[in-house]
This record gives structure tokens, sequence and C-alpha cells, in this order.
């Protein structure tokens, strides 16, 4: 028998839930016996990866199962009333009242065409019977408590004149406004910039004091979860595998899962990567082929012999913090080592004065649009997007240079105007002493082979029409093999990438996004190329499988020399795989140089901020609080000087918005800040991060 | 040989999945029976469609003519018969036609964009702007009626119908990054329009060309009606249509069958369209 955590006076009880979907190939269990309790004011995080079942438990709750799903048995309980089998009509009363849910993507929760006021204080109107006037009066206050300045404008606004984090905040207006006894936050921050993200879980605590709200927060992130829950449950294959308070669920985890899940995500340090991440073995189980015993049984490196026998009992182990595993002994004798990347296991490095150059960039530049001068030109300004506006880079031989920042940096666009996918506006770009700035149509045959980029949904990289075999052979024909040179080359980079052969005649509908990406990464590889851009290759990956992707990049690096250009967001991830790393604001760079000088002070305002920003999971981290005001400014009317200074927290003064900062050079050329600061100031402030 | 194997196995698998719609299962039936009529004809045709048996004629449906006979005393059971060859012919070649020239142009335009995308959808906006028929008839009427003309002119008409289909397909799939990988490596655009673009597009422009082929057997069954398509004395169902007109109310057989046969092969193919939108929709 299960152990029930017991709560005097609980919102939410869940009794042994079990949902289903009828699919065409039968039933799919997808919560397969939850239980959960969760008192008043508490904020119970649920993490898990895809598939585990942590959505549909969600939908569940509010009653929002599609048709062919359905709770086929347990209970759910709200403040003492079950409402797992209440029809529509009923559960319409406690929608946007009572139960109230915020989703991950705030543009598809918020009517377009109805202004924010309006859509906020109809949840007044409708359960609260107040006026129209009240409800307005209402709605300021709240968006006032949720830190969005000039709330009586944004009352009048409709949902696409805000930015993504407003509108986050909008739908968070919504969902209190009727100061709900419960509220389901479904990933809601996860399509959030870093900076962004981190202002609205300052909110989200705020608000849990203040509103007394109790919460439970659905993410996959371990550091979001850390920074706002209360206790957190772990969900694996439609059950929860552990659970417990949150500082100890993640200084000191039971379950061997949730040991793997945080060992094996990269965690943001000074210390220059060395060794391989951690990588949990297989893959996430399937709900229509689960194994027998315990669900976890067959990735798990303490597995024993009962483990297959019959599934575990969830148990409270310690006080409070439950897990369902047999092996917990063995699990807690084991010294909990956080370090996400192996002490064994190195990469040997070349010295860095050998290598040579492969890629260089001066001044480039990247306008969209058109300059003044149209046919109805009134003598306006230069409207033009200035996507990317004058960044000089350098990367060497085997090496990978990290470009990260925030969306509307101008990363991506910048990756497509080397890869040739955009033309140049100015500046140039040099590939050994090539120079190839050009688009792709004016760069020759060799060019081409030497620079691939991997791109960031597999789902869309691939031709679904295509089988494997076919996707890969392509790029290998075209750099002049035969056919049957082609096919054993296949052969050869598939088994590089861990697919076997039997992998070469199916089509991408038959493989996961993680193999999808593999197949994406060969097929990137074929041609043997000096230089391959990944834009973001991992941020659809589940976390287990991310770990195995960098992994295998740095395989192939190992082996074959070839140099990257990793660009991404997340800082945790960039900052283990690059040697270097470029810092970029609004098109253009704030900071570049060795990843461990970006890591440390001294600091460039903007990458101080970020580094302040990230979640991280990590009890024995200390880390400094900075938050920006407002958010990204439009890349059509960028700030005047430094761009940054209309949020910088250490902004000068005049000197900011009027001149452009000059290049500061630190040691040996290679570590440059963009500001007006001076180097031995910007060194003399505290780490951002410290153990 | 594998790879015909295969594409076998999985031509079995579309008409396998497709006739678990009753209507799609009864459509393809119907054109089925049509389909091997019109091959066997002369085999299973009692009497030859143009000879003449003056001593029967304007007879009733009867055990010697199931369908009747017309003026000529002409069995009218063997012109529908013979009638259908004509029908499918025109019919399908120029739905053929019309599928090649029109995802040729939409995956053109929808590729490339810029202005040959609008000059040329332009053109396929004025074309569509004509009646179907008026402008059928004008051309017929210009170069004279002929089953090569009619193939052509209704291959025209539906041609512009099929590019926009395409070329809507062709815009949903180009953003995606399995193009831009292809342009990456330097693919020519005949390339990546013909071999990466067109295999994905195949769905929206199979729902099209059935619906079209639809149209495309009455539109021909009206030119033959209006004396300009096949001419006689070859049966086509059209031109039964027209010998009949004068006959109609006193020897109503010789329009009810052609009229018949008509309706049942137009009606088929409709189902059978619809049950290829449901297969692309995944319903099946």
């Amino acid at each position: 028998m299960s152990d029930i955590r017991s709560v005097p006076n609980s919102i939410l009880e869940i009794k042994d839930l079990v949902v289903k979907y009828s699919t065409r190939s039968g039933d799919l269990t997808a919560v397969r016996g939850v239980n959960l309790s969760v008192a008043k004011g508490e904020t119970q995080g649920i993490v898990g990866e895809s598939g585990c079942g942590k959505s549909t438990l969600a939908f569940a709750i509010m009653g929002y199962l599609d048709r062919n799903g359905r709770i086929d048995s347990g209970q759910i309980l709200l403040d003492g009333e079950d409402i797992s089998d209440k029809p529509e009509s009923w559960m319409r009363n406690i929608w946007g009242n009572e139960l109230n849910i915020v989703y991950q993507d705030p543009s598809a929760a918020l009517n377009p065409s109805i202004k924010i006021g309006k859509q906020i204080g109809e949840v007044l109107e409708t359960h609260e019977g107040l006026s129209e006037k009240q409800a307005r009066e209402n709605t300021i206050d709240m968006l006032r408590e949720l830190q969005i300045s000039d709330p009586e404008i944004v009352v009048d606004s409709y949902p696409h004149e805000l930015s993504g984090g407003m509108r986050q905040r909008v739908c968070l207006a919504m969902a209190l406004v009727s100061h709900p006894k419960l509220l389901i936050m479904d990933e809601p921050t996860t399509n959030l910039d870093v900076t962004v993200e981190a202002k609205i879980l300052d909110i989200i605590k705020d608000l849990k004091e203040e509103f007394d709200t109790t919460i439970i927060y659905i993410t996959h992130d371990l550091g979001v979860v850390y920074e706002v829950s209360d206790r957190s449950g772990v969900m694996y294959a439609g059950k929860f595998v552990e659970e417990g308070p949150t500082d100890e669920l993640i200084d000191e985890p039971i379950h061997p899962y949730t040991r793997g899940l945080l060992r094996t995500v990269p965690e943001v340090s000074a210390e220059t990567r060395k060794g391989k991440l951690r990588p949990i073995e297989g893959s996430v189980v399937e709900l229509g082929n689960l194994p027998e015993g315990c669900k976890f049984n067959p990735r798990c490196p303490y597995k024993q012999e009962g483990c297959t026998g019959t599934e575990p009992d969830f148990s409270e182990v310690t006080e409070d913090h439950y897990a369902r595993c047999y092996e917990t002994e063995q699990v807690l004798s084991q010294e909990y080592d956080r370090e996400s990347a192996s002490s064994e296991d190195f990469y040997e490095k070349d010295e860095e004065a050998e290598r040579k150059t492969i890629l260089q960039a001066e001044n480039v530049k990247k306008y969209f649009g058109e300059s003044g001068g149209g046919l109805f030109d009134l003598g306006e300004e230069d409207e033009r997007v200035r996507a990317v506006d004058g960044v000089d880079l350098k990367l060497n031989e085997g090496n990978t240079l990290g470009v990260v920042g925030e969306s509307g940096c101008g990363k991506s666009t910048l990756a497509r105007t080397i890869i040739g996918l955009e033309d140049i506006t100015d500046g140039q770009i040099k590939l050994e002493d090539k120079d190839i700035s050009v688009p792709i149509e004016g760069r020759d045959r060799e060019t081409l082979q030497q620079i691939r980029i991997v791109f960031q949904d597999p789902r869309a990289t691939l031709n679904p029409k295509r089988t494997i075999k076919q996707t890969i052979m392509r790029p290998i024909r075209l750099a002049g093999a035969t056919h049957e040179e082609a096919r054993d080359k296949t052969r050869e980079l598939l088994e590089a990438v861990d697919l076997g052969s039997g992998y070469m005649d199916r089509h991408p509908d038959q493989l996961s996004g993680g193999q999808k990406q593999r197949v994406a990464i060969a097929r990137a590889f074929a041609s043997q190329p000096e230089l391959i851009l990944s834009d973001e290759p991992t941020s659809s990956l589940d976390v287990s499988i991310q770990s195995s992707i960098i992994n295998l990049l740095l395989d192939l690096q190992d082996d074959l020399d070839t140099s990257f250009l990793y660009i991404s967001h997340n800082l945790a991830v960039v900052s283990y795989i690059s040697d270097y790393m470029a810092v970029m604001y609004l098109g253009r760079l704030a900071e570049v140089g060795p990843t461990e000088d970006i890591l440390k002070p001294p600091y460039h305002p903007y990458t101080e901020a970020l580094l302040s920003s990230v979640s991280v999971p990590d009890p024995d981290v200390d880390q400094k609080r900075i938050r920006l005001s407002g958010s990204v400014p439009s890349a059509r009317n960028v700030p005047s000087g430094c761009r940054f200074h209309t949020r910088c927290p250490r902004k000068v003064g005049e000197i900011c918005e009027n001149e452009k900062p000059p290049r500061r050079v630190d040691e040996e050329e290679e570590h440059v800040i963009h500001c007006h600061i001076p180097l031995e100031e910007l060194r003399e402030v505290k780490p951002v991060l410290q153990k | 040989m594998e790879s015909l194997l295969r594409r076998a196995r999985n031509a079995v698998q579309v008409l396998k999945r497709l006739s678990n719609s009753k209507l799609g299962l009864i459509g393809m039936s119907i054109i089925f029976v049509w389909v091997v009529v019109a091959l066997l004809g002369p085999i299973i045709a009692p009497y030859s469609p143009t000879s003449y048996h003056p001593q029967d004629r304007f007879e009733g449906p009867s055990l010697k003519y199931p369908f009747g006979t017309d003026r000529y005393g002409r069995d009218m059971f063997s012109r529908v018969i013979m009638g259908s060859r004509s029908v499918l012919l025109l019919a399908s070649s120029a739905t053929l036609m019309a599928l090649i020239l029109g995802s040729s142009i939409g995956l053109i335009t929808g590729y490339l964009g810029g202005i040959v995308d609008e000059v040329v959808m332009r053109f396929m906006d004025i074309l569509m702007s004509f009646p179907a028929l008026l402008f059928a008839m004008l051309i017929l009427g210009i170069f004279g009626p002929s089953t090569f003309g009619v193939i052509v002119v209704i291959g025209l008409v539906y041609t512009p119908r099929i590019a926009r289909v395409a070329r809507s397909a062709v815009l949903e799939v180009k953003e995606k990054e399995f193009i831009e990988a292809a342009k990456v490596r330097g693919e020519s655009n005949l390339y990546i329009m013909f071999v990466e673009l067109l295999p994905n597009i195949w769905g929206p422009l199979g729902v099209e060309a059935s619906v079209r082929f639809g149209y495309a057997i009455f539109l021909s069954a009206s030119l033959g009606f209006l004396g300009l398509g096949v001419q006689p004395p070859t049966p086509d169902w059209g031109l039964l249509m027209k010998e009949a007109q004068s006959y109609m109310s006193w020897a109503p057989w010789m329009s009810i069958f052609p009229a018949l046969a008509i309706a049942s092969l137009v009606v088929a193919v409709n189902f059978l369209a619809d049950a290829i939108r449901k297969y692309e929709a995944g319903e099946l």
C-alpha cells in the first residue's frame, strides 16, 4: 500500500487518479494512479519530461480533457468536493473563479480582438457581479500588483501591442483577479527570455505571500521549480516517483530518476568544462510499452532483481519525503555527487596557439527592410530592422564559439548570414582565407560543403517523404562520392550518431525527436565540413536526451576537429559546451571572450544580469539578484549610444545615451567588453554565482 | 524492382484505408465498373454502336435492346458502353494535364515568389474568371471541335485551380528547415521544387485533382452536348444527350440512360474525392 501524505486543510486532494486516452490502437493510460495533497497556500511543483503525464494531470484537474480523454477512476477533491465527475455546466461556475490555469503560450490564451481590460474585467463581471467600472478598477489594481507599469494604458490595449512577458503577466492577472482557490500553471515561463522569466518568478513568489494562493506549478526545469515551489513531485510514466519538500528533493534526491535528472543538466559555472555530461541511459518509456515492475528499471543504475517484479509502492523514506523505489537504501548510501560533468572522460585539446582561424567575421551587419526613400517618403527616419549591427567574431579550428542572447538580439540572423541564407548588408565574412560575404547563390561548391547547420526543430528538419538513407546520402553524393561509397559512409555516420543501420530505410515519422536530431547531426557532418552552426539544437528536446546530444557533438568534434558556432539562449548549455562565448544584445556584441572569462568578473552589465536571472537548482550556490527593468527595445528603433542603456543597472550617465561604448580589451586581446565603465571598476564587481 | 514492390504495397495500403469510408468504397466500385466497361467495350457491347437497325428505330428498352434504340435504330446500350471510353479518356487526360501544368506553376510561383509569382498568378486569375463553358466554347469555336481540343481546353480551364492549391501547399512547406537545409547544400531551385517540395504536396493536390476530375467529366459531357467535342458518329455521352434532345417527350430512354451514366460517374468521383480528403486529414 502506498503511503499517502495527510494534509489537514488541503485545498486539493487527488486520490488514485487514473486518466486514459482512447486511441485507434486501444486505450493509453497517461496517468496511472496519482495521489497528491496540497495544503492551502502551498506551491506544489510537478516536474517531468515529455510524456510523463504532468499536463494530462493538469487538464484532468481542470476538467479540460479532450474528447478522447477520460478520468477512468479516482477522485479530485477541490476544497473537499469531488470535481472529477462534475458536468461542464457545473464546472463553468468555478472555471475562472475558484479554479484557474495559466498556460505556456500567453498569445494563445488571450483573445486578439478584445482589449485587455475587457478580457480581465469579464471574469469579475461574470463571477463577482461587479459593474463595468468597478471591474476596470480592480483590473488596474491587479495589473499594478503584477508590476505592469502604466496599467491604465495596458487596460485599453490589445494583446498584440504587448510584449511576451507582459502578455504572460496579463494572463496571470486574469487568473488571479478572482482570488482562486487553486491556480495551475503549466510551464508558464518556458517560452520567455530568461530575464523576463526571472521577473515573473519573482512576481509569483510575491503573490503567493500576498494572496495565499495555492499553486500547482508544472515544469520540466528543475531550477525553476526550485525557486518557486515549496514541495515538488517528480513524475515518470504516469505516476509520481518522488515527492517531498523542494529543498530536500533538490539537495538530496532519493529516487534514481531524480538524481539522474539533476545530474544531467549542465550548470552555469566558471569552471571550464572538462568531462562528459551524464545522460540518463536509454530513452523515455513509451506509455504503450511499459516494462514490468518499476517503470524506470531499464534505465536505472541501481537496478536489482526485485525491480522487474511488481511496481514498487510510494513510500515515505524520510520525513514527509516519498519515493517509489525498492533500492532507496542503496541510493542514499551512495554519496550524491552533484557535478554534472563526470570527472573521468576528459577531452584533450591541442594548444590554442597552433590552431588556424576557420571563421572570421568583421563588422557584419544585416538590416531588414528598405531604407527611407520609398514612394511616399515623408522624410521619415530609416526604419530598417537592424538585426545585426556590427559584429566581430573569430573562431579557430576545433573550438566552439557559443553565442548567447535573448530574443531579438540577432544571434539567429547572424548565423543565417554566416551560412548564406541571408545576404549580408555590410561587413565581411571569411572562411579560412576565403571571402564568403555573399549569400548561398554566390558561393562555390567547395565553400558550401565546408559550412553546415543543425536546426532547432527536429520535426521540421528532415523531409518527411524521404528515408533516412536518402536524406544522409544526398550531401555525401553532392560531395562527389559514388552510390556505394555514399551508402557505406551513411552507415558509418549513423553509427557515429548511435543509430543502427536499421534506421536507414525508415521515415522521419518513425523516429523520436532525439533520433531525428541525431540524423540531422549526421547529415550536417556528411560532407565533412570545417564549420557547423547549431541553432538551438537541443531546446526542444528533453533534458535527458539533451545531454546525450551534447556529448555526441563533443565526441564528433574531438574526432574530426570540427569547429562549432553554437547559438542558444540557454546559458548553462552554452557555457558548458563553448570554449569561447559571445553575448549579444540588440544586434551588437556586449562581451566576447574565453568562456571562463565571460563567467567571472569583469562582466558586461548585461552578462551580469543574464547570469543572475538563470535558475540554478543548487542550494550551495549563492546567486546575486539583478533584475532588468522594462523589456528589450524594438530592433526597428534602437536606443542611441549604448543600446543597453535603457535597462542597464550600472548606467553611468549621459555618456551611455550619447556615445557608442568603447571596445575594452582584457588580457591578450581575447576578452572584449563594450562598455563605458572602465575594466578596473568592472573587475571589482562581486561574482554573480558563488559556491 | 524492390522499390516497385514497395510502391505497390503502399498503393494497396492506401486503397484499403480509402475503403474504410463507405461512400469512398461505393465511389471506387462504380468507377472501377466503368473503367472495366470502357476497357472491355467492344467485347461486352452486344452490337456495334454505329450500326443501324432501321426497322427497330425508337424502340423502348427491351430484352433485345436493354437501353432502347435511337432514331437510327442504334442500340443505346452499346452506345452508352462505348461512350464511356471517350468520357474517361477526355476527362482523365484533361485532369492529368491540369495536374502537371498546375502543379508546376504552383511550385514555381509558390517557391520563387516575387514578381514571377505576382505576374503568373494574375494570369491564372484572369483564366479563372472566364466561365468554363464559355471559355471552352470560345476556343473550340475558333479552332474547331476535336478530341484533342477538348482535352487541352478542359486542362487549361482547371489548371489555375490546381496551381492555387499547389501554391498554397508550397507556401506552407517552403519555410521548413529541411528546405533550408537543401538550400544550404546549394541545391538548385529546380531540385528543391521537384524533389524536395513536390512529394510533400501530393496530399492537397490529390484532393483537388480528384474533385477536378469530377468537374472534367461533366464539362466534357457538356461540350459534347454542344457539339464541340467528339464528333458523331463516335458515341459520347454528351453527344447522346444532344441527339436525344428533340425526342425527349416520346423517346425518353434516349436521354435517361446517358444521363444516368454521367450522373453515376460524377457522383462516384465525388465520393472518391471526399474519401481522399478524409484520408489526407487522417480521418481514415
